[in-house]
């Protein structure tokens, strides 16, 4: 990680390190709107599937030549689609190919990093992330997922909450809730992709959990939670970023443990009662 | 059929749970404005059939298909809820999700249906509540709210009154009583005391359909504690 741990001035001096602090907003955005739905619809499992599954299409875009990024982004989609199509009253079954998902995304992509001909790409990076290594592409990739989540919340919030709710009743208002369900899931995959960069596969889903479970602690409305997920987010990505520098520790692992850490603390926040 | 044009068929429908056959052939055509009494034992097989009406489960075998020009407005209140009751929603924007359909969408329209509900439901005190902070009995009051804020044609109602108090279950009858004549109602219940739900006709469903005579229904065994359950 970094060689020393300078001010905070001589930090934001560097470009990368400016760069780290931009993704980690823009992160943030992703974890505090979609994480939040993720949470509350009990999505996390199936984002962790996703999550997995799209190590498997990065190591075949790595293999292939072409930008890991979109194979990862190609395999979590599909991957998305599929396990919105299968039978949520089919429990076991459901889980069943979670865990399939999970292992032979896993599997896939290592094999196919290990067959990567030349110099083996850093492994432990798109596993655990590095925040300090983005490139501007990074960057655009980001930017436009949390514009296209913004849009879509505007444009469809309320029907996104209602499924989240209760799927049931959203159903038999006629909402199309497969299809909301399968785009939920497709939100959780870009997010996915997109935070592959700063703490990797492995710890995505960490982040697109932590901080909606700390914010229900903190607040009681959905826009509430939504805003409070995305400032804790951002508080454990810089944080966890500047605590990293500190203890000269990958910064991907700091971030997850700090959040750990502010969950449990989160905890022993009384819940106030609306009624008298 | 009973009632005035028809609006929903099921034709020789059967349900499995796993294998276990849950209900046989059951026929049964609704019509226009009728109100529906569904009794039986527990475990009989009448949740599965309400919720097969309404499409939640698609039959093992046979047909269930509207037969009306246009499927009804719906509105169900299930036995028990099937949301997280953890879930970060006031009363008021819970309710308002049953209006998701709404022609129009404005705003302040929807807030003032919302209101009028929750004003007839007794729930107008707990209209900033959280879900999470409700009784069983007020959960239930702000459920039938949402199933009767967006106006259904065909009505589901399962178990309703249970965990209601007396005057929660007068303001329930009331507005049932008060729905739109054409509106179709299923009720599902244990509890039909003379002046609450004015069943048009009545089936027992045991594994299978059989029409029960509306006359005296308040005192058949299953009601008064003497059936299975």
């Amino acid at each position: 990680m970094a060689e020393s741990a300078g001010g905070l001035g001589d930090l934001l001096a560097l470009d990368f390190f400016r760069d780290a602090l931009v993704a980690a907003l823009l992160a943030s955005v992703l974890c505090g709107v979609v994480g939040t739905l993720v949470v509350l619809k009990r999505l996390v499992s199936i984002a962790g599937g996703v999550a997995h599954a799209a190590f498997g299409g990065l190591g075949v875009a790595y293999w292939a030549g072409a930008d890991p990024r979109l194979g990862a982004l190609a395999v979590a989609a599909l991957s998305a689609v599929g396990l919105g199509f299968l039978d949520r009253e089919r429990v076991r079954r459901l889980d069943a190919a979670i865990g399939v998902l999970w292992a032979v995304g896993m599997a896939v992509g290592l094999v196919f990093l290990h067959w990567t001909p030349g110099y083996a790409p850093d492994l432990l990076a798109y596993l655990f992330g590095n925040i300090l290594l983005l490139t501007p592409s990074d960057l655009a990739l980001a930017a436009a997922a949390v514009a296209a989540v913004l849009v879509l919340l505007a444009w469809r919030g309320r029907e996104l909450v209602a499924v989240a709710f209760d799927e049931e009743a959203a159903r038999l208002q006629g909402l199309p809730t497969r299809a909301y369900g399968i785009l939920l899931l497709m939100l959780a995959a870009v997010s996915v992709v997109v935070l592959l960069q700063l703490v990797g596969i492995v710890l995505a889903v960490a982040l697109l959990t932590l901080p909606p479970l700390i914010a229900l602690r903190l607040a009681r409305s959905i826009a509430g939670v939504v805003v409070a997920a995305t400032a804790v987010c951002l508080a454990l990505t810089v944080g966890g970023l500047l605590l990293s520098f500190a203890l000269d520790l990958p910064s991907g692992p700091v971030m997850v443990l700090s959040g750990a850490v502010a969950l449990a603390a989160a905890q022993l926040v009384p819940r106030r009662s609306t009624r008298a | 059929m009973s009632g005035g044009a028809p609006v929903l068929r099921a034709s020789g429908v059967d349900f499995r749970f796993g294998g276990d056959l849950a209900l046989a052939g059951v026929d049964l055509e609704i019509g226009a404005g009728e109100r529906l009494a569904i009794l039986g034992p527990n475990g009989g097989g009448k949740t599965t059939l309400v919720r097969l009406m309404l499409g939640l489960l698609a039959p093992s075998r046979g047909e269930i298909r509207w037969t009306a020009a246009r499927r009804p407005r719906l509105g169900y209140v299930p036995q028990f809820p099937a949301f997280d009751r953890a879930f970060p929603l006031r009363v008021a924007e819970m309710v308002g999700l049953g209006l998701l359909r709404a022609a129009g969408r404005d705003r302040r329209a929807e807030r003032a249906r919302v209101d009028a509900m929750l004003e007839r439901l007794d729930l107008a005190a707990l209209r900033g509540a959280y879900l999470s902070e409700l009784s069983g009995g007020e959960t239930k009051r702000a459920l039938i709210a949402r199933a009767l804020v967006g106006d259904p044609g065909f009505l589901v109602l399962d178990e309703p009154a249970a965990s209601l108090d007396e005057v929660s279950r007068r303001s329930l009858w009331a507005l049932v009583g008060a729905l739109p004549a054409e509106t179709v109602v299923l009720l599902v219940t244990h509890d039909l005391a003379p002046g609450t739900f004015a069943a048009t006709r009545a089936v027992l469903v045991d594994g299978r359909l059989e029409a029960l005579p509306v006359e005296g229904l308040h005192q058949h065994p299953i009601l008064c504690g003497h059936g299975h359950g």
